[in-house]
């Protein structure tokens, strides 16, 4: 197996837990480049070309709302999990646990 | 922060914006600087050199019109996977159906006007060449804009992504198992009905050949008989074509007892329908073929002009029957190879 194939099938499983991270941390107000970093603390490796993106399409979905905040040398967007995200989130987190059950149970010696 | 660095920083944004429509222009360049400047400060806090960071997170950023279509979800294709198939079926069909229409059609047309067969040849390849280019690219113009415009659908209160969108059913019906295609009876086999047709068909033709030379429906003033076919043609043409005749009847005798089409009696029909076809055609196409003498039976020359426009009708479509045939065998020895 090659090792691109590897790096394909990786992305494949992390592509949804971004989201999902993502909707966790902003419940605290993030800008972009703050939740990037939050993100790879955490041990959710994102690309910034994915992220940056990703955050627009959730606001325009609803999922997170925004505020540019002025009061720095910098105008920074913030952005703040909405009430819909939070639900989303949950519904994600339980469809996440349920797949861990699933792949627990696949993974044990029969 | 350097003149210079700050300069491309305004001519990326100002590329950016650009690519991006009026209405969101302004939230998605600040977006993209606000993002420049917290990457410029984590590569210096890295160690890039002050002169090159710009440079270094621009050149990271990448294409502003790839970084905008990210940002709007916008397709950086032509025509997405939901419309892929209904394009690439349509396109074929209306090619299929249109082109060999329109080759015949020009051809007869600029024949009976009387052109050259090289004027024939020209005109037949560029009006059809023309029509494809149309066909092709207004189709796919029409999905393209489809393709564009059925993209960012609100459903259930929020715009789908492009995947969602993609993975919408198809244009039209769902697709079922009804449209599943028959399986055809692969042809490879020659029936014994088929062989009997066709080599009583070329017994038929030699049949013709000889008794047309003494003809006994029409008689001239004399009494003696007037050949349909010019009689000169017997020094060459007629004995070559009653010999490519028998050759073409014992080929069609050992694919049958062969049992099965393949490549070989695929190339010896091709072969053998091509040797039968380039002359006579040639020798049709002269008006040769037909004896004078015949047509001056019919009053007021008017067998000569029958002639000229049946002439033209026949010699095509016969071209386009003998084309037709080879491909056809093709596919017969495709299929016998695949069985």
């Amino acid at each position: 197996m090659t090792s691109a194939s590897v790096e394909g099938n990786l992305q494949e499983v992390r592509r949804g837990t971004v989201v999902l991270a993502a909707l966790l941390l902003l419940r605290e107000p993030g800008y972009g480049y703050s939740l990037l970093e939050a993100l790879g603390a955490a041990g959710i490796q994102v690309d910034a070309n994915t992220l940056y993106p990703l955050l627009r399409r959730l606001e325009q979905q609803g999922h997170l709302t925004s505020q540019w905040d002025t009061s720095e040398s910098r105008p920074r967007k913030f952005y703040r999990t909405s009430d819909a995200g939070d639900e989303l989130a949950l519904t994600l987190l339980t469809e996440w646990d349920r797949l861990d059950g699933a792949l627990r149970a696949l993974r044990e010696p029969t | 922060m350097t003149a210079t660095a700050a300069t491309l920083t305004d001519r990326y944004l100002h590329a950016l914006g650009r690519a991006v429509p009026a209405g969101q222009r302004d939230a998605v360049v600040a977006e993209v600087r606000e993002r420049i400047a917290d990457s410029i400060d984590a590569r210096i806090a890295d160690g890039v050199a002050q002169e090159v960071v710009e440079q270094v997170v621009l050149t990271e950023l990448g294409d502003p019109d790839r970084l905008a279509a990210a940002y709007l979800d916008r397709p950086l294709q032509l025509i997405g996977p939901k419309f892929y198939l209904t394009w690439w079926r349509l396109l074929k069909l209306l090619l299929a159906i249109v082109l060999p229409c329109v080759a015949g059609g020009i051809a007869i047309a600029f024949a009976i006007r009387g052109d050259s067969i090289g004027e024939i040849i020209g005109g037949v390849w560029s009006i059809t060449l023309t029509t494809a280019v149309h066909l092709a690219f207004w189709t796919t113009l029409v999905f393209a804009v489809l393709d564009r415009a059925s993209r960012g659908e609100w459903v259930g209160g929020r715009r789908l992504s492009a995947q969602e969108t993609a993975e919408l059913s198809d244009l039209g019906d769902p697709w079922t198992v009804d449209r599943l295609p028959v399986i055809e009876s692969p042809e490879t086999r020659l029936s014994r009905a088929g062989v009997i047709a066709t080599s009583a068909m070329g017994a038929v033709f030699i049949a013709f050949l000889i008794a047309q030379q003494f003809n006994p429906f029409l008689r001239d003033a004399a009494g003696a008989p007037v050949p349909l076919l010019e009689p000169g043609l017997w020094s060459w043409l007629l004995p070559y074509l009653i010999v490519v005749t028998a050759i073409d009847i014992a080929i069609n005798v050992g694919v049958y007892l062969q049992g099965r089409y393949n490549w070989w009696s695929a190339i010896a029909h091709a072969a053998v329908s091509l040797a039968f076809t380039i002359p006579a055609l040639w020798v049709w196409s002269t008006g040769d073929l037909v004896n004078p003498r015949f047509l001056e039976i019919f009053p007021d020359g008017a067998g000569a002009d029958w002639m000229r426009i049946t002439g033209i009708v026949v010699g095509i479509v016969w071209a386009g029957v003998v084309a037709w045939d080879l491909v056809d065998q093709f596919r017969r020895a495709e299929r016998g190879r695949v069985a």
